[in-house]
Formats: structure tokens, sequence, C-alpha cells
């Protein structure tokens, strides 16, 4: 668990807090004149500041600091910081020790120009607080900031009542041991501060309540007086006391005047109600202050840039370290997600080749299954060659049986001469002859390519004889040549039959000559010749 | 003053920062390794991982390639074989073949007399293979004039039938056939028993191939 060490410097004191999660505890107290200086001085290497490894921060709750409340002309944002310079400047000149900041719009517009509410803070008597910053400085010790611990009320008002003008009083440290009673008073106006006081409690000469009726009467007096509070408003006053005190301020309760409100809370139990488990006496309320503080982490109040150097080391320390582990846990996830990607593809890498090694084992197999003579370019060709060529045989012997059995039942046909032969009729291609189409030619380069045929072929059987007997009669003669094609056409493989030679062999070329007298002696034979075309499959 | 003047003067305190600097410029450096080495062995992941898939998808070729060969094979090289044991590649020996069947057919069939000439070796374009393309092999076409003198026209066809089953691979075909009567009609050929009465002559075409020389296995 962090511990954030903290200082509160009053007047008087210098208290070391450490402030561990919810709980504040004190660790050493230091007198601010110069016994207490060289007393923090030794005590400072040996204490576990720098252990913490934590910055400190600075709560200045001084009789001393002043508050100057007025108005600003409104101006840009960029123009803001040195106009508040300025003012603090003019208010405290002879203070590093001064901060100022804007409210809010003022709520009086007396001109046409806008006008902001600032308060200007200071310390005029620096020198106690500057001399333990030094020696801070000198142990390397890095300061968060100094901070005016009115000014922190600010950031604890959404725990309080919530009323237009507040006067907040509780219990502070005390001056010393002749005066070990002190209050401390801190007026709001709408949870911004406007002004803080510092009361020591004379607890020999007057009661408890009727000093605190005196004391904020008072302060309501100079509230007027200034005109910070009117008389319409009612002032809402809130005390933090012990409970011993408590009871008397009940009391005082039923005879406040108008104008004046008062609620009390018991300072040790309202902490608790808060959430702050542990705290030093005294300071209840304080502890909330400082809690929120190191919680909150604040703008700086007081601290210069010089005094703030080691904190800016610490920061830069802080912000390196951060940045290393940034980069080394990126770099290691980015790393780490390249690896696992890596790692991934040598997982399919090692898949591939174990495939790899079984295709290539599967293809030696495969590849000593074929032959070593003969390439397998030239074993396809070889057997696609042949097929075709097998396709392409022709024999006689279904032409000559076909016309054989039609020549039985023509005994008067003798035949001198048969001759078979057979001619290739190359069908036309798909398309008619213009089939360039690119679909045509692929189809027909496909049939090629399965081997099927485009040719068609024709038996061609020629026969010659003569007609016996013949005895002159040329026209019987022809008649039976006639009658044989007309038998022979009926079967389905005669696609053609031509007659080269008939009995008389007439032609519109040749003459014919003849004497009717002796017709028998005309012609002695009747040869014939026919070219029968055969379609056999 | 003197107070922020005496911190004024050590602008920058290099001491405490020195660590942390250090310790970022080593994590830096390491960080850098880190993505560097990583990405360096993704890269080389990545380049045998895109070597071994091209080796895979070279050897799937190969493979499917060798595999349709395979299937080639599978269905063609027993008829090459047989082609072979036919001496189809053997122009020689193919034509001695041819001697020795009608030979031995002449004989069966009683052929009183049968003559044969054998012509010339020709190339043979087949269409069914691109002009261009680089085939495997050669094939020849030879021719047979063979002239018979048979008893009647069946002898002729016992002849061929014989042929057909000499050869078991079709691989001839009949170009041509005449059958001429040797004598007239009114010859008595019942006087002349035995005489052959007809005249054939065939003209028988037979195919041959020569493979080409045997390119380096893939």
């Amino acid at each position: 668990m962090k511990t954030h060490p903290l200082i509160y410097f009053s007047d008087t004191q210098l208290i070391i807090y450490q402030i561990v999660d919810k709980s504040v505890l004190e660790v050493q107290r230091f007198s601010t004149d110069e016994q207490g200086q060289v007393a923090f001085e030794k005590w400072l290497p040996i204490s576990s500041l720098q252990a913490w490894y934590q910055p400190i921060s600075i709560v200045v709750d001084s009789r001393q600091e002043e508050y100057f409340w007025e108005r600003v002309p409104h101006v840009s944002i960029h123009d803001r910081k040195e106009l508040l310079q300025l003012r603090c400047r003019r208010c405290f000149p002879n203070t590093p020790y001064s901060f100022a900041y804007i409210q809010g719009k003022s709520p009086q517009l007396e001109t046409t120009r806008l006008e902001d509410q600032a308060l200007c803070i200071g310390l005029p008597q620096p020198d106690s607080l500057q001399l333990f910053v030094t020696i801070l400085l000198k142990n390397k010790i890095a300061i968060r900031g100094i901070y005016s611990l009115p000014l922190l009320v600010e950031s604890i008002t959404s725990y309080l009542p919530t009323a237009r003008y507040t006067l907040l009083i509780t219990h502070t440290e005390p001056l010393n041991q002749h005066q070990p009673f002190a209050l401390k008073q801190i007026f709001l106006i709408q949870n911004q501060l406007i002004l803080s006081r510092w009361i020591s409690f004379p607890q020999q000469e007057v009661s408890f309540s009727t000093f605190l009726m005196e004391e904020i009467h008072k302060t309501r007096q100079y509230l007027l007086g200034i005109n910070v509070l009117s008389h319409e408003h009612s002032l809402n006053v809130l005390i933090f006391s012990e409970q011993t005190y408590l009871n008397e301020i009940e009391n005082i309760k039923k005879n406040i005047s108008t104008g004046i409100t008062i609620q009390s809370f018991n300072a040790a139990k309202w902490i608790v109600q808060q959430g702050i488990r542990k705290s030093p006496p005294i300071i209840y309320f304080y502890s909330l202050i400082f809690q929120q503080l190191v919680k909150k982490s604040p703008s700086n109040h007081y601290a210069k840039p010089f005094e703030l150097r080691y904190f800016k080391y610490f920061k830069l320390r802080q912000m390196l370290q951060l940045s290393t582990a940034v980069i080394l846990i990126m770099s290691s996830l980015f790393a780490g997600y390249i690896m696992l990607k890596s790692y991934e593809t040598e997982q399919q890498t090692q898949q591939l080749e174990e495939k790899l090694a079984n295709m290539n084992t599967l293809y030696q197999q495969t590849k000593a299954l074929q032959p070593v003579d003969i390439d397998v370019l030239a074993l396809k060709d070889t057997v696609d060659g042949t097929n075709w060529l097998s396709r392409r045989q022709r024999f006689p012997i279904q032409s000559f049986s076909i016309i054989s059995e039609y020549l039985v039942d023509f005994p008067q046909l003798s035949l001198e001469k048969l001759s078979w032969s057979y001619k290739e009729e190359v069908s036309q291609s798909i398309g008619g002859e213009n089939s360039n189409s690119k679909i045509q030619q692929l189809l027909q380069a496909k049939r090629k390519e399965a081997g099927l045929d485009e040719s068609k072929f024709l038996d061609i059987v020629m026969l010659e004889g003569k007609i016996l007997p013949f005895n002159g009669n040329a026209e019987q003669a022809l008649e039976t040549i006639r009658n044989f094609e007309q038998h022979l056409k009926k079967n389905k493989h005669i696609k053609d039959i031509k007659e080269l030679v008939l009995p008389l062999n007439l032609s519109p070329t040749n003459t014919v000559k003849g004497n009717l007298t002796h017709s028998n002696t005309q012609t002695k034979e009747a040869p014939f010749s026919l070219e029968i075309t055969l379609n056999i499959p | 003053m003197k107070h922020k003047e005496t911190l004024k003067k050590n602008s920058i305190e290099w001491q405490p920062l020195k660590m942390p600097i250090f310790l970022f410029l080593v994590g830096l450096m390491m960080a850098v390794s880190m993505v560097f080495a990583s990405r360096e062995q993704d890269i080389q992941s990545q380049h045998a991982f895109k070597r071994t898939e091209m080796q895979l998808n070279d050897l799937q070729k190969r493979n499917e390639e060798s595999q349709k060969n395979l299937a080639i094979v599978k269905t063609a090289y027993p008829k090459y074989e047989q082609l072979k044991k036919f001496n189809f590649f053997d122009h020689e020996k193919m034509s001695l073949n041819w001697v020795s069947w009608l030979k031995t057919l002449q004989e069966e069939i009683k052929i009183s007399e049968l003559t044969y000439e054998f012509g010339t070796q020709q190339p043979l374009v087949l269409p069914i293979f691109d002009k261009k393309t680089n085939n495997g092999v050669d094939f020849f076409i030879s021719e047979i004039k063979l002239t018979l003198q048979i008893l009647h026209s069946e002898d002729l066809f016992h002849l061929i039938q014989g042929l057909k089953k000499y050869n078991t691979l079709p691989l001839f075909s009949l170009k041509s056939c005449e059958i001429k009567r040797k004598y007239p009609a009114s010859f008595a050929w019942q006087q002349h028993l035995g005489k052959p009465l007809l005249e054939t002559v065939c003209t028988l075409q037979w195919y041959s191939a020569k493979l080409k020389p045997l390119e380096n296995n893939k």
C-alpha cells in the first residue's frame, strides 16, 4: 500500500504525517524555530521519507496568510495567467509564496465591462517556510506542491451541508504550550474561499461557547463591513468540535441572533462517516482535507518551479519507468502475437511438410509403376494411333457376300472380273463449309482428340461380265441387268450403282449401226460392267 | 532569494534520472530486439511456409500428371506390350512375320500359287495428331501385293480370315482386290480338277511404327 508523506506547516510547528489509504498518522513534529530546523535537518536523512519513494505535499496553515478578494477585468485565458501574476505581485510584492485564481464572474456589474472575481492569497513572511523547503530540497526530496490549507477546504465542500454563506469553524493545532487551544474560521461563499481566521482561545477567561459566539459575531461584522455578506442573508456556521464542547454549543443555539444558523458536528465521528479510519486528535477535520489532497492531487498553490524540480524528476522518472514498462509490455505482447502467428505458421508448415512427404511417397510409388522402356506420351500416341488405324480396317468379304446373294438369282450374269476397292468420303464438318466459329472448331478438335473418325468409308465393287446365254437379245440382256440392279438396290447397304458398260453400250458420243434383216447376227456377246457403291459400316 | 539562486545554479541533475533513462534505453532496446527477432522469426516461418507450399503445389501437379500417366499406362501398356510382341516397332521382323503367315496360310488353304511383293515403307501422318505436336512415335505404312492362283473365291476369303487370325491386332487392311476368271465361262473345269480357275491380285496395307528416343523421365 502506498504511503504518502505530508507536511503540515503552521507558524510554530512542522508536523509530518503519513497518509496510508484512509488513515492519517503523525510521524514527527518539529518547531519552526532554529532548533526545530536543525532537528529537522538531522532527522531528514535518517527518516523513512525517501524510502517511501513518494513526493511530499506541504500544507500551510498560517496566521500570516492574507486574502484579497477583488474583481479583475474579464480577459482571455491566455492573458488571465499574466493578469493574476500581476495582481499577486501587487498584493504580495515581497514574497514568492502567493497565489491567485478566478472564482467566477463578479456578481456586481457596475460597469458595462465584464469582470471576474479573483482571490489572491499569500504568505508575507516566507522565510521560515523557505528554510524548511531548502532543507527538503537539499535532501533531494520531491515536493509535490505547497498548498494553502483554507484553499484546500474547497475540495471537500461536497461533504458539507450546502449553503450560500458558510463559516466553517474547526479546531486547529495550538500555537504553543501556553496557548494550547486554537480555532480556525474559514469563510466560503458558494463553496469558494473568501478568507480564513486563526483564533487563539484564552481558556481561563471565558467559557468556550461565549468565546465562540463572540468570534462568530466578530467575523460576521467583519464580513458585513467588507461587503461580502449582506444583512438579508443568513450566515451558515458549521462547527466541527469535540463532544465535550458540543453540549455547550447546543445551549448557545437557543439564544442565537438572527442572520446566523449554527450546525455542530462531532468532528471525530463525522470524519469516520466520511470514510477516514484513523486520525490524530484535534485535527480531525484536516485529516479529510489531507486525504483528499493525496487522492485528488490539486494544482500547486505556492511552490515555485525550482522548488518542484525534484517532483518533476520524480514525474519524469515515473514517466520513464511507465514508458519502459509500457514499451516492454507492448513489445512483449506484439512479439508474443507475432511469435504465436509464427508458431501457427510453423505448425501449418509442418502439416504441409507431412503432406509433402506423403505425397512424395505416393509420387515415387506412382512413378515407379510407370514403364521405363517407353515414354507415356509415346505410349499414348502409339495406342491412339493404332486404335485409329484399327477403325480404318477394310475387307471385301461383306461386300462380296451381299452381291453374291443377289447374283444367285441371276445365273445369266456370268462374271469375268470382280474387283474391290474403297474410297474415303470425308463427312462435312458440323455447320457446313463455313464452320469457322470457335465453338465448331473446338468441337471438331475434341472429336479429333477423342479419336472419333470424321471419315466414312464406301466400298466400290466392280462387276465385269457377260450375259449368257445372250442369243442376240440385247433387250432381254438389258432387262436382266436392270432387274439385277433393282434387286440389288433393295439392300440397304447399296448406295449407288453405275452402269459402265451395257450390252449395246450406247452413249451420246458413239454411233450405233444395225441390220434389221439379220438381227441375230448383230452382236455375238453382251458384256456389262457395273460399279456398285456400298455403304458398309 | 539566496535560496532560489543556490538551487538555480544546478540546472539539471542527472543523477536521479540516470537509472530510469538507462532502464528506459535498455527496455527500448529489448523491446526493439524482441519485436525485430519475432518479426524475423515470423518472416522466416512465412518463407518456409511459402516454400513448402510451392513445393507441395509443384509436387501435387507432378503427382496429378503422374496419376494421369499411370491411368494411361494401365490402359495402354498391355496393348503396347502386345504390339511389341507382334514386332510392331520392328519393321524387319514384321515383314518376316507376314511372309511366315502367308506361307502357313498357303499351305493351310492349299493355294496353288501365291506370290508377294513388298512395297517400300512410307511415313504415315495420322490426322488425329497435330502436326506441330512432337509425337512420341512415327507411324509407317507398307504395302504387300499378293497374287494368288485360286480355285474359287472362298480361298481368298479364307486367306483374309487367316491373316486376321494371325494378326490379332488388326493393324492391316486391304486396299484393293481383284478376282479374274482365268478361263472363259465355257471352260470345262470338270476335266481339269484342281486347276486354279481364278487369279486374284490383292494389295494389302500394313502398319509399323518407330519410337522416338526416350526423353528423360520427369
